[in-house]
């Protein structure tokens, strides 16, 4: 028994110190979701408030997991001992340790309704953008910019953004972990929230609220850009789709017209989902493609966002639900023909 | 009121009748006891077994073992069987076996409710678990986000089979819950003032009332899923005008509440085991049980930090994160007095005392974890994520199931007459603890690392690989430690060491009465003259405060010996019955009917309805 408690006591006095060195070592800086590596300012903040929390329930742990451990050899049973002293309680100790969690926990609340007011409280001169949540991806639309897109959020580096959260279906979450907290989204209760990006890059983001087969495949990119490039991005967005002479006339319903990527597009049902803009292409049901090549990435694969090349569009338009299986996009198998014009199609469409 | 329950026909002895039939139709509380504690290990097991499936999924990233459909289905049913074929179950196990026991009465207010009770968790559990078999099982999660589970974004039958599942538990718990509040309430031995009660049971009576008081929050949400996906109402339907908030809102009125309906239990048997091995009284007593009643209380007031992600504005968070620490106080007072319990203490390290220790020792970090959710910013980083997926098993896991094995440990003896093997058991209790651990404790570092829950695979280069490698490791250390526990549990019914009436020298009624007990428990109703009155009948206090042993033939012996060869010396005690069965028989019809076929839906509840009406007129004496 001695020795059995000493070693144990040995094992948690060890796990004692070790789990916050743990924790400490166990995120990498360049982990791409890593909350405690924050490169915005909302997560900073955040951050910035958890350590400290932290640290005193760190502190608490050690007091009393040590305490507890103490009293486990302190006072094991020896032989011949008598039965102990009934002591039945002690008012001083039950006001002391009644008060003082009750005093930290005050400690704790101050600083956490403070960072909340400023973490909910939109500067004046934010950047205003829509975040739409669909079944199983992302769509961003810029009221003021008047452009709609999709998987990836471009916005300006170091200058607060607002996004307005609203769901197409259900209830999804949005959240750039190394950016800001999320906030989910849910039909007819529209939230919102503010954040900025400390300089420019890519972070990942993916949707935090179980909303159906494939939530785990709805994931999403920030791009925050110097304010050049992001007016540059903005400008090419704004422009009206990159298309041949034919493949534009056939998209406008001119049935003069034979053109092999308008006519796949027509008779596979993409017309019906998809919007390119300047053309008879106006469904809402997937992702705005007039600019899709602009995107570095889209969709899901190996659960990682894909990136945007002619062979993953090839991927892609063949075999949607081999990589997302029960996703919206329900089209049958194309010829190859067709594929291969979309795909040129697509790869225009910067 | 009469102390005995329905003076009913007695002194039959039951042995020469069917086993199977016996146990269909008992109406003692031991034996439905029994009953709860089979059905839900076997649950347990269940349970795990999704457990290891998913873990075996996720070790790798980009794992191709299950379909996302798969695993859907298995995160969802892990987690309902847990909660409610699992932790409520037990708990309704020791809350049936001893309720009675320790307030010195024959069984509880209303034996055959008692029964329906039992009845209706089965049928209810077998429903849902028929549902894999029967076109998938429900899969969108254990708390059901409306508008996912409306018939257009979840077509198929498996969240009918959810949302029928639940309300028919519901009406187990709540018939249940009344059924204990008047037994604690109105059945006490005299003298047994409510402080004289063993903390168990105060930690009873509390999770009883908020039982009765939040299962209706959650049925009136399922009722409103039901209707929407049966009969084209539009609560949650978006398109309609409908509001998934309102979902949200009731399920956590329900929800919070339930989480303190799953750990109160375990805290009245910790309660119990602590000062028993550390052979001096509950540090406190007074103080636990306030604390305990001021958690009922205040588990009212926090539902919405299962919320702060929802966008509701920062005067409602700010209030709700008060709320929140605050909650902790007590909690915190109740883990300090039971380390001065321990504390100056004769500690003997049976399996059953590390158990106890070891919850205080999880609890704590399980706690801890959760004030760091208070902290509203933060939790919005924490909020979906494996951080919150450790938090809560470290306080489920950690702290409901380790105190229940605990009390596995401890009152096994008085249920069988045969101690568990203590050796095994610190096997059992090593391989559970280490591999619990393991398991849960790296979640911490991958939820803070971006990885959210409810995810059937992950992408490499994310930094969350080797934790997901070493928590796979761990859950299967904590499957070898759960069947040694089964081993151990199984085999000392028949082969474990005789235990005798009093085997831990322990403080509380049921330890004055033979093991196993007698279907009377009580040969005498005893007279209650304090608290630990069983204790007290053994030790009386020394000037030093020490405890002193009554020399033997010095205390009054009352209803220590029993014939148990079923001479009951005119005590009467409840007839077994089938009505209960044949009551519960109708809901799970009901259900299926509502599934498959309407007609269906009248025919069980004329089932119901003869159950009840025969129940109503079944003879007193049969």
């Amino acid at each position: 028994m001695r020795l059995r408690n000493s070693r144990r006591t040995r094992l948690l006095g060890a796990a004692t110190l070790l789990i916050p060195l743990l924790v400490l070592a166990a995120c990498s800086g360049s982990d791409p979701q890593n909350t405690l590596a924050p490169q915005g300012h909302i997560a900073a903040v955040t951050s910035g408030l958890f350590w400290p929390v932290f640290w005193v329930a760190v502190g608490v742990f050690v007091l009393v997991e040590g305490l507890l451990v103490i009293s486990l050899i302190v006072f094991r049973s020896r032989r011949g001992r008598q039965l102990p002293v009934q002591v039945h309680g002690n008012s001083t100790l039950e006001i002391t340790w009644t008060a003082i969690p009750a005093l930290m926990l005050l400690g704790v609340a101050i600083p956490t309704v403070a960072t909340l007011v400023h973490v909910d409280t939109t500067p004046a001169n934010a950047m205003e953008i829509n975040v739409i949540g669909h079944q199983w991806w992302w769509e961003f639309d810029y009221p003021q910019e008047g452009i709609v897109t999709a998987d990836e959020l471009h916005i300006p580096a170091g200058v607060p953004v607002h996004v307005s959260l609203h769901s197409d279906d259900v209830i999804h979450s949005f959240w750039v972990p190394v950016l800001v907290g999320k906030q989910d989204v849910i039909p007819n209760h529209d939230g919102g929230m503010w954040f900025s990006a400390y300089k420019p890059g890519t972070y990942d983001g993916q949707c935090a609220q179980f909303c159906g087969e494939q939530h785990a495949l709805m994931q999403f990119r920030v791009v925050a850009q110097s304010q050049d490039d992001f007016n540059t991005w903005l400008a090419g967005q704004q422009a009206s789709a990159v298309l041949s002479p034919s493949t534009r006339a056939g998209l406008q319903g001119d049935s003069s017209i034979k053109d092999p990527a308008a006519d796949a597009f027509f008779n596979n049902g993409c017309i019906g989902c998809h919007t390119i803009n300047g053309t008879n292409a106006k469904g809402t049901v997937g992702p705005n493609l007039t600019h899709f090549a602009s995107r570095a990435s889209f969709e899901e694969l190996g659960s990682h966002m894909m990136e945007n090349n002619p062979a993953t569009a090839r991927r892609w338009i063949t075999d949607p639900q081999g990589i997302k299986p029960g996703n919206d996009m329900k089209i049958g198998s194309l010829s190859s023909a067709d594929v291969q014009a979309l795909v040129n199609m697509l790869q225009g469409l910067k | 009121m009469a102390t005995i329950a329905q003076p009913l026909a007695g002194g039959i002895s039951h042995s020469r009748w069917h086993p199977v039939w016996e146990w269909m139709t008992t109406v003692d509380h031991k034996k439905i006891a029994v009953l709860y504690g089979v059905t839900a290990l076997v649950f347990f097991v269940i349970g795990g077994i999704e457990a290891l499936l998913m873990r075996i999924q996720l070790a790798q990233p980009n794992a191709t073992f299950l379909t996302a459909d798969q695993f859907n289905q298995l995160f969802t049913m892990h987690g309902t069987t847990m909660i409610f074929l699992v932790v409520m179950p037990l708990g309704a196990t020791f809350a049936n076996f001893l309720i009675p026991l320790m307030i010195g009465a024959r069984d509880v207010a209303f034996p055959r409710l008692n029964a329906l009770s039992y009845w209706i968790f089965l049928f209810g559990g077998l429903l849902m678990y028929s549902s894999f078999v029967l076109g998938g099982a429900p899969n969108d999660g254990w708390f059901g986000y409306a508008n996912l589970t409306t018939r257009q974004y979840s077509p198929g039958h498996n969240i009918d089979y959810w949302i029928i599942g639940l309300t028919i538990l519901g009406v187990a718990s709540i018939a249940a819950g009344l059924n204990f509040i008047v037994t604690i309430l109105n059945m006490r031995a005299p003298g047994m003032r409510l402080m004289r009660m063993p903390v168990f049971i105060w930690m009873q009576l509390i999770t009883q009332v908020l039982l009765v008081l939040a299962m209706p929050a959650l049925t009136v949400g399922s009722i409103e899923v039901m209707f929407d996906r049966f009969f084209d109402t539009n609560f949650f339907n978006a398109a309609a005008g409908g509001q998934p908030l309102l979902w949200i809102n009731l399920f956590w009125v329900f929800g919070h509440p339930e989480v303190y309906i799953l750990i109160l239990p375990a805290m009245g048997i910790v309660s119990e085991i602590l000062p028993v091995f550390a052979r001096k009284p509950l540090f406190g007593y007074p103080v636990v049980v306030f604390s305990g009643i001021a958690i009922g209380g205040q588990s009212w007031g926090v539902w919405v930090h299962h919320m702060f992600a929802n966008g509701l504005g920062t005067v409602t968070e700010s209030a709700f994160a008060i709320s929140t620490m605050l909650i902790a106080v007590p909690t915190g007072v109740k883990i300090f007095n039971w380390m001065a319990t321990i504390w100056g203490g004769a500690l003997r390290f049976k399996v059953a005392f590390m158990f106890a220790v070891s919850f205080i020792a999880m609890f704590t970090i399980g706690g801890l974890s959760g004030v760091t959710h208070a902290v509203v910013p933060a939790d919005l980083q924490q909020n979906n994520t494996y951080y919150i997926v450790a938090h809560f098993h470290y306080v489920l896991f950690g702290g409901a199931i380790l105190g229940i094995l605990g009390g596995f440990y401890y009152w096994m003896p008085k249920v069988t007459g045969r101690l568990m093997d203590e050796k095994l058991g610190q096997v059992n209790f090593w391989l559970v603890l280490i591999g619990f651990n393991v398991t849960f404790g790296p979640m911490h570092i991958v939820g803070l690392d971006g990885m959210p829950r409810r995810i059937y695979t992950y992408p490499a280069g994310m930094g969350w690989d080797l934790w997901n490698a070493v928590e796979t490791v761990g859950a299967f250390i904590i499957a070898l430690g759960v069947l040694a526990f089964l081993y151990n549990l199984w085999h000392s019914v028949k082969h474990g060491e005789l235990a005798g009436q009093d085997p831990w020298d322990a403080r509380t009624l049921e330890w004055s009465i033979p093991s196993p007990p007698p279907e009377y428990n009580f040969e005498e109703i005893p007279v209650v003259r304090a608290r630990d009155d069983w204790w007290h009948r053994k030790y009386t206090e020394a000037a030093d405060g020490r405890a002193v042993a009554i020399p033997a033939g010095a205390a009054v012996d009352t209803g220590r010996h029993g014939d148990g060869d079923g001479d009951h010396h005119g005590i009467h005690i409840p007839s077994p019955s089938f009505y209960p069965i044949v009551t519960a028989l109708g809901l799970p019809i009901m259900g299926y009917g509502l599934i498959y076929f309407f007609p269906l839906v009248f025919v069980g509840f004329i089932i119901l309805l003869l159950g009840v009406y025969g129940w109503a007129l079944e003879p007193v004496v049969h």
